[in-house]
């Protein structure tokens, strides 16, 4: 089965991370120049402002001095989507960043009440570890996993954020109920053109014939169609969405505990990783290591932890991939621990023809890519893996390749900030009452 | 007053590894030829337990003086370890953010300054109280020219 997790009104609920007062206020996030709002609150949606809805214009809804505005600021929505992310790459497998606050992935049990309990703890997880409110719809294919999370997120009842649809007879009811245009992937001028054919939910589009919808439609819409019936289509496309993550990870035969089988294991995902990159003609602008324990061994203390790297410049260079792969995993793996499985994840892809260099960059990508590209090509010619890195165990031996090697961003995207000790507003300084340049309240 | 975190992305800090001379330091000088040479710390890793849950912040202010957080520190703050009493936090309540001891007692929860001057406040039931995260390390410049 497939979950999908979406996190609840994203930009305002990054914004309320770091600025708790706006709990349950009307807020809003207005685009670049603040021009239209592009998130609201719960409050902000009850007062009837639409998404969309320039900033001027506000006031033709409500009160505009009682809604907090918003300048957007998506290098912190980033930081705070890449955490999440990193907490689900490190618990679910299969998953697929599909925007910014959305991502699917395969639900690890066959049974519908242990998925159930399991993302309930994870949704929980999310929301101390990161401080964003998410909900969990999962169901047997993507289509009906989104409305199954929409359902999650909206339906008061619905207390652990979690929301499932299995059952045929149950997922007959929420389709008769869900409007054709809020079905995913029928957009606008579909939802236009199946109103005038008297399909307005989501349950009569499913029970067209299958031949009228590929005739009248596509290929595409019908998967769509065959999605809400339950079957699994892959309605993602791999190449039209071009792989937004990639991933590559295994469970091992046994528990791991030595340190050096696991980093060997890393190496590996990592080379195949950049290697599938460049069959696709991709770079990555992040690169993910995880590591897992066994949640069924009680013998053992569990533990798993992930950590995503930033590159400078996005790479689909082997070296680059794995050094970024080992730092990561550098950083997380603890002795003492089993491990069963691991895995690399690069995101924030890109066609490789884009690649704008980062100005600090001094790595020579035009000698590492005609390398790559050697590599491949005796790798191709010779069977699989003539020719590698060699990283031999142990973080010391890596140290020669790194002279290669842009110099190295760490980035583990930590902020900064500043607590004011109230009860010590007197002797502390006079600038904290200027500390919100991107806040605007209407006053 | 408006208290805020006010973000800071650090955006390109390096991988600093250090040699690591493992020597108990007891308020004598640590003899270089005692230490292992081999090992080298990172002081992320060191530091870092959870990088998906972890976020710094600079403390502005002289209440927890007396449990090592002076004006100027700053702050490692782990939201995903669960609160314990006994442990520093980094709260909001009523408005604010707050660095404070946690105190569960039978009556209540208890935010508890170090430092005299400072009252302990009670957290009530009408508070809009939250546990942001739990601090987990202080990193303090001891040069003089601070």
């Amino acid at each position: 089965m497939y979950g999908l997790i979406d996190c609840n009104n994203f930009f305002v609920s990054c914004e309320r991370v770091f600025n708790p007062a706006l709990n349950g206020h009307p807020v809003v996030v207005l685009s670049n120049n603040d021009g239209c709002v592009i998130a609201r609150s719960n409050e902000a949606k009850a007062l009837g402002i639409p998404m969309g809805c320039p900033a001027f214009q506000i006031k033709d809804h409500t009160d505009p001095r009682q809604v907090v505005q918003l300048s957007a600021r998506h290098i912190v929505y980033a930081d705070l989507s890449h955490r999440i992310m990193s907490i689900m790459g490190s618990e679910v497998e299969g998953l697929e960043v599909y925007s910014v606050d959305e991502a699917f992935f395969r639900t690890p049990y066959d049974d519908v009440d242990q998925n159930h309990q399991f993302l309930a703890r994870l949704v929980t997880k999310v929301h101390r570890c990161v401080g964003v409110p998410v909900s969990i719809g999962f169901a047997p294919s993507r289509s009906l996993a989104k409305i199954a999370s929409h359902i999650a997120k909206k339906d008061p009842r619905i207390t652990d954020g979690v929301y499932w649809l299995v059952r045929p007879e149950a997922i007959d009811i929420i389709l008769r109920r869900t409007p054709i245009a809020d079905v995913w992937g029928i957009g606008r001028r579909l939802t236009a053109s199946l109103l005038g054919k008297g399909i307005d939910t989501a349950y009569k589009f499913a029970h067209m014939p299958s031949g009228m919808v590929r005739a009248l439609y596509s290929v595409t819409v019908e998967r769509t169609q065959r999605e809400l019936r339950g079957e699994d289509c892959q309605v993602v496309n791999p190449v039209t969405i071009a792989h937004r993550s990639l991933m590559t990870s295994r469970t091992f035969g046994h528990v791991l505990t030595d340190r050096c089988q696991v980093q060997d294991a890393i190496v590996h995902f990592a080379q195949a990783t950049a290697k599938r990159l460049r069959d696709e003609h991709q770079v990555a602008a992040a690169v993910m290591t995880y590591v897992r324990g066994d949640r069924f061994r009680e013998d053992l203390p569990y533990y798993s932890n992930s950590c995503e790297m930033r590159l400078r410049t996005p790479s689909s260079s082997t070296m680059t991939l794995v050094h970024y792969a080992l730092v990561a995993f550098n950083a997380i793996f603890r002795d003492g621990f089993g491990y069963r499985k691991a895995g690399v994840m690069v995101s924030e892809l890109s066609p490789d023809s884009s690649v704008q260099l980062n100005v600090w960059d001094t790595e020579d990508h035009g000698k590492q890519r005609a390398l790559m590209q050697a590599i491949d090509g005796i790798n191709q010619r010779y069977s699989a893996h003539v020719v590698q890195l060699a990283p031999e165990a142990g973080e010391q031996s890596w140290s020669p390749n790194q002279s290669r090697l842009a110099p190295r961003s760490k980035t583990l995207r930590i902020y900064t900030g500043q607590i004011y000790d109230t009860d010590a507003s007197e002797d502390c300084c006079d600038t904290s009452n200027d500390k919100t340049p991107h806040t605007h309240h209407s006053v | 007053m408006n208290d805020q975190i006010e973000l800071h992305p650090i955006e390109d800090s390096e991988e600093v590894t250090l040699r690591f001379f493992e020597s108990r330091i007891q308020a004598g000088f640590p003899s270089p030829a005692q230490g292992m040479f081999g090992d080298t710390i990172d002081l992320n890793r060191e530091l870092i337990s959870n990088p998906a849950s972890t976020f710094c912040a600079r403390v502005i202010g002289n209440s927890m003086v007396d449990a090592g957080i002076n004006n100027g520190d700053l702050l490692i703050i782990d939201k995903s370890l669960e609160p314990h009493d006994g442990d520093i936090a980094v709260c909001f309540i009523d408005g604010d953010f707050t660095v404070k001891r946690i105190s569960i007692r039978s009556d209540g929860v208890y935010l508890t300054p170090a430092n005299k001057q400072f009252p302990e406040l009670h957290v009530s039931e009408e508070s809009n109280f939250q546990i942001w995260g739990i601090v987990s390390h202080v990193i303090k410049n001891l040069t003089a020219s601070m």
